[in-house]
């Protein structure tokens, strides 16, 4: 053994020896540092100092020691070469005041990047090793695009392939400087942790494309736009206040009492990696504020001119992509709110239609009936035309657990779920609320609507020419089988499943942002109206536990695929609506329950010149289905009524109507 | 004797009454209870509210220039604003369940009713 081998020997307990430097451990006493390049973190690199080199990885990180220079190097292309440090941005690369270096760099990263709308990552490493032939950082913005765009059209197997645009000169710096303002805050949204539904959804890598051109509008009674994690995403421009005295742009209401939209507008959209409160679904979207309910001693309003003013929102209304609304109507049957759904889903947005989110409701704790309180009622989704139309994207619940929430109404009409509350054992949905604070007990399908509204934000940023039946689609067939031994659940005949509690599971937006690129829209919507029951004197509804069929005519149709299915009820008259329970069976056997028994379709109410004889209820309703997507509609459907309670309360019906929309 | 004809006349006003409205080219009868100036629906009219000095919606099977023009002046309204889903808003200056029975009967009308609140649920 020599001297050197000896040295060597004694030497490796404390630093190593022959050590190319890769390693964690210090090197001749200097701590082997860690920086990080970001426009935002850039993965694939290459970085080389003195005795460090490789390439950053997924945070961006590159390893350096105190005093060295670092060259960075995108392919064989050099950004610069500057002195090693914690943080490097294209901004560290300029050599003169001009910015165009570090403009440049980002219009270059950001084109490039391998998966533009996913994640913050911006992906290089397919061009570890290529050759960017007469390209320089010094060229003005004309010559620089046109030569990225030429790379980008002469080699399919670099950038995103779904995204072959050239990012333009002021969005990659905005991005660049969004990002790099807000650093070392990065990731830091102090109560993200709280937030389990962001993980539960596959959300914690999924951050949009940081552009801020998403707008979704909260529809609810306004929302803080100044509080501290809203503010930077609030959009004045298109939010509208009508509630005050005089109308202004500004949504935060004039009662500061009225906190349900800012926790509406958390869960959506609240600024992330900002270094404040939470995380939103969609972190920079733009937030849109409409304040539209209003209180009073009776409890909370609505108004028909408000909705069409909210839902069609005069200048700018085909900027807003998503609609939410965290709020409903238990029952009713008309047909306005439809008609202004339909005008914004056929016609804003250039006609691909904007996307209106409500609320399953909360109305699955039975509750005594107003007329007799040994009898309890629980509600149904499906009761509402609001949530139940054709337009609209009506969600439930669910806890942490993944199963059904214990208020989450039922509903055919149902089409999705996300989270609405714990598993009792954390924190609900954390998010914020007045006066700049933070709440950790926000819960209901006024929650889990949000989030469903900022992933539809989320992939319409990926994916914008969806239209709203391509984005109702999506979410029949990408979202994901919960709580799969409740036995609600029902495989239609094109293998989807759907259920009463959850629609089609919970939403999954990695899936749909993976699916959204290669997604074909589906061809022109068409319809059929079929009269299943027209006939006079009217057939008598009594107690039976079978109840009774009503079918169809053999329907015929050039529709392959449904859509929705509507059944109208046109005179339903019956002493005790509620206890009528209501299935409809498509032609190929799938059966789903539009209403359950004791239902909310209480007796008339007992009236004083009725001398307390209960009078029979007339009822002109609509149920729906969401449960027979990709389902062939030709054949014979059936509509089941049974009275289930043998308690003398009878009734009749002489006409339903059958609707179904498909292509 | 006095107080006695007041009590009668106040419980009588909680009774539900029945007022006609037209919707979609139908007439139908709707139930509300009349507490003091507002009107509150029950059956399937629960949750709809409005009151005495409400606006009503209207909507025509047949729309001309000289339609409109003497609808307004014929049952003495003021038109205030057109939705997009089609309903002219009038103020009425009289009594409104009257107003909306007379035009009710008017068969070029397709939709007549109060500008009623809904009650709306924050879920």
């Amino acid at each position: 053994m020599n001297f050197y081998s000896l040295f060597c020997i004694l030497s490796l307990f404390f630093i190593g020896c022959g050590d190319s430097g890769n390693g964690e451990a210090g090197e001749d006493n200097q701590t082997v540092k860690t920086g990080i390049f970001i426009d935002s973190p850039v993965q694939g690199l290459y970085y080389k100092t003195t005795t460090k080199s490789g390439f950053t990885n997924e945070k961006g990180e590159y390893q350096y020691i105190e005093g060295e220079t670092v060259e960075f190097k995108f392919g064989d292309l050099s950004l610069g070469t500057v002195v090693a440090q914690t943080l490097i941005t294209p901004y560290s690369m300029e050599t003169n005041n001009s910015n165009i270096q570090a403009i440049n760099i980002a219009v270059l990263l950001q084109s490039l990047d391998a998966s533009r709308d996913e994640d913050m990552i911006l992906d290089v490493r397919k061009l570890q090793n290529h050759k960017f032939i007469g390209i320089s950082l010094d060229e003005n913005e004309t010559i620089i695009t046109d030569k990225i765009k030429q790379l980008l059209d002469a080699n399919d197997s670099i950038g995103d392939p779904n995204n072959r645009a050239v990012i333009p000169y002021s969005t990659a710096k905005t991005t660049m400087d969004d990002f790099i303002n807000n650093f070392p805050l990065i990731g830091n949204d102090p109560k993200r942790n709280e937030q389990w539904y962001i993980d539960k959804l596959g959300l914690d890598t999924i951050g949009g494309k940081r552009i801020n051109q998403t707008y979704i509008q909260i529809v609810d009674d306004g929302f803080e736009s100044n509080h501290e994690d809203l503010k930077e995403n609030y959009d004045a421009n298109h939010s509208w206040n009508p509630k005050l005295i005089t109308p202004q742009n500004d949504p935060t209401s004039w009662n500061p009492d009225y906190n349900h939209g800012s926790q509406v507008a958390g869960i959506i959209g609240a600024r992330g990696f900002n270094g404040k409160g939470v995380r939103g679904v969609a972190p920079y979207s733009k937030l849109v504020g409409y304040a539209f309910l209003y209180e009073d001693e009776n409890g909370t309003h609505s108004g028909l001119q408000g909705l069409e003013q909210a839902w069609l929102s005069g200048d700018g209304a085909n900027d807003i992509l998503v609609t939410n609304n965290s709020w409903g109507s238990s029952i009713d049957y008309y047909y306005d709110a439809e008609n202004i759904a339909k005008i914004g889903a056929t016609l804003l947005r250039d006609g691909k239609g904007r996307i209106y989110v409500m609320a399953g409701g909360n109305a699955r704790v039975p509750k005594a009936s107003k007329n007799d309180n040994t009898r309890f009622l629980t509600g149904n989704s499906n009761l509402s035309n609001m949530a139940n139309n054709q337009y609209v994207i009506a969600v439930g619940s669910i806890n942490q657990n993944d199963t059904v929430s214990y208020y989450s109404s039922k509903g055919s009409n149902l089409l999705v779920t996300a989270y609405g509350d714990s598993d009792g054992n954390t924190n609900n949905i954390v998010t914020t609320t007045n006066n700049n604070g933070y709440s950790t007990k926000f819960n209901g399908t006024s929650a889990s609507a949000p989030m469903v509204s900022g992933i539809i934000g989320l992939v319409l940023e990926a994916c914008p020419d969806l239209t709203y039946r391509d984005v109702k689609y999506l979410l029949a067939t990408t979202s994901n089988i919960i709580d799969s031994s409740n036995p609600t659940w029902v495989k239609n005949s094109a293998n989807l499943w759907h259920s009463v509690d959850y629609g089609y599971g919970v939403v999954d937006a990695r899936e749909m942002l993976d699916v959204c690129h290669n997604f074909q829209t589906l061809p022109e919507a068409k319809e059929i109206n079929s009269t299943i029951l027209n006939i006079y004197p009217a057939i008598n509804i009594t107690f039976g536990s079978s109840g009774i069929d009503f079918n169809s005519n053999n329907i015929v149709t050039n529709i392959a695929k449904v859509e929705w299915v509507g059944v109208y009820f046109q005179a339903l008259k019956h002493l005790r609506p509620s206890d009528l329970q209501i299935t409809l069976t498509s032609p190929s056997g799938t059966k789903t329950e539009l209403l359950q028994g004791e239902n909310m379709l209480d007796e008339k109410d007992l009236m004083p010149e009725d001398n307390g004889i209960v009078q029979e209820m007339y009822i002109r309703m609509r149920l729906s289905s969401q449960a027979f997507y990709d389902e062939n509609p030709n054949g014979v459907w059936t509509i089941n009524i049974a009275d289930k309670n043998d308690n003398g309360k009878n009734g009749s019906i002489d006409s339903i109507k059958l609707q179904i929309v498909g292509h | 004797m006095k107080k006695i004809i007041v009590i009668i006349i106040f419980v009588m006003s909680l009774y539900g009454e029945n007022f006609q409205i037209k919707e979609d080219g139908k007439v139908i009868e709707s139930t509300f209870l009349n507490n003091g100036s507002t009107y509150e629906g029950i059956g399937e009219y629960q949750g709809m509210k409005y009151n005495e000095n409400s606006d009503i919606l209207v909507s025509f099977k047949e729309i001309t220039p000289e339609i409109v023009d003497t609808f307004e002046a014929k049952y003495d309204l003021k038109f205030k604003q057109i939705l997009v889903i089609g309903y002219y808003i009038y103020g009425v200056n009289s009594n409104i369940n009257d107003v909306i029975q007379s035009i009710s009967k008017e068969e070029n009308i397709h939709t007549v009713k109060p500008n009623w609140t809904l009650r709306a649920i924050k879920y």
